[in-house]
């Protein structure tokens, strides 16, 4: 994998797992990570700062969303031919990244996610039901059909990274973006992904509140951008 | 006059006095001032008429005017609070941009030249 294959990692608190994270997409052939610390109150940042690889520090926490603008934007920078968002907490194999961005690669798609529910076993129930949850108001609020419309793993071809507006800062950024994409009218695919399931990857999720938090800034989103 | 009457109009001219000094003071913009002293001045006249409520209530079909006062409050109060949401989410967005220019500003690899700002 040459250096145009860009990695995005926003992180919020990860000390336990960053350099883990960063180790495994180095011995994978990543050779451009970015990582956002997105205001982190643990060691997360001074521990990026020794991996040798681009650290973009939020002042303050802005969430999800505006992590990945940020750390979207700078991977841009380096005119990357793909841009890859990948989770800081040990969820996301760096095996995946291969088979996510082939189908950009291959010219047949601009955005690919990479979906858990395409092969759902060992995924907890709870996870299971909020992520169809999740799937069906993406689709009645967007008009988008995705298997899992929560997954953090993404690939975007340069030019739909340029294209996707960011502006919700949670986690309904993930929803957003499949917005984005229908708005832009980008080609979309997903791939089957495994994820890794710990104690510690899964105390990081959503919540009900945080669902119910989401669902109304998406409502907002749809409704900004495009129209009741 | 009644007693209520009295309590609620001393409180209404406190707060136009606050509302001209704030103006006097140029802390308030004219258009602000000018739809607070309409609404005071509106306070003032159901105080001291209210009588001039039933008579729109009664028009519009509700039996009271006290309650197309409650109605009509309501109403402008879900209003409002709607702008202070939308501006909150406003103020975010603007602090997030502010923040992302500052962790923008600090790559730690020369940004090549020519590439250019992407705003």
């Amino acid at each position: 994998m040459d250096e145009r294959v860009a990695v995005v990692i926003p992180a919020y608190n990860e000390e336990q797992t960053i350099v883990g994270v960063i180790h495994g997409l180095k011995a994978g052939g990543i050779t451009r990570i970015i990582v956002v610390d997105d205001g982190s109150s643990d060691r997360t940042a001074e521990l990026v700062c020794q991996e040798g690889v681009v650290l973009l520090p939020h002042l303050l926490n802005r969430g999800l969303g505006g992590a990945l603008a940020t750390g979207i934007e700078g991977a841009l920078r380096f005119k990357p031919r793909i841009i890859v968002t990948f989770d800081a907490d040990g969820q996301h194999n760096p095996d995946d990244i291969p088979q996510l961005i082939e189908p950009i690669e291959k010219g047949e798609a601009d955005i690919v996610i990479g979906s858990r529910m395409l092969d759902p076993a060992g995924m907890p129930w709870y996870r299971r039901v909020a992520n169809r949850i999740a799937n069906v108001v993406t689709y009645l609020l967007f008009g988008v059909r995705t298997t899992d419309s929560q997954s953090g793993l993404r690939a975007f071809s340069r030019d739909a990274a340029t294209r996707i507006r960011i502006m919700t800062s949670g986690m309904a950024v993930s929803s957003e973006i499949l917005a984005e994409g229908v708005r832009n009218r980008l080609r979309y695919k997903e791939v089957p992904v495994k994820p890794i399931y710990t104690e510690y990857s899964l105390s990081k999720g959503q919540s009900l509140k945080i669902g119910l938090h989401t669902l109304r800034k998406l409502i907002l989103v749809k409704v900004r951008r495009f129209g009741p | 006059m009644k007693p209520i009457q009295l309590l609620l109009l001393a409180f209404v001219v406190f707060a136009l006095a606050r509302v001209i000094q704030k103006y006097k003071q140029r802390r308030m913009r004219a258009l602000e001032f000018f739809y607070w002293l309409l609404g005071w001045l509106g306070a003032a006249f159901v105080i001291m008429v209210p009588d001039a409520t039933s008579f729109v209530a009664r028009l519009l079909g509700i039996g009271r005017g006290a309650d197309l006062i409650m109605y009509a409050s309501l109403l402008i109060a879900f209003y409002l609070i709607l702008r202070i949401h939308l501006a909150l989410d406003r103020l975010e967005q603007d602090v997030t941009k502010i923040v992302r220019a500052m962790a923008l500003g600090r790559l730690t690899e020369p940004i090549e030249p020519g590439s250019g700002d992407r705003e």
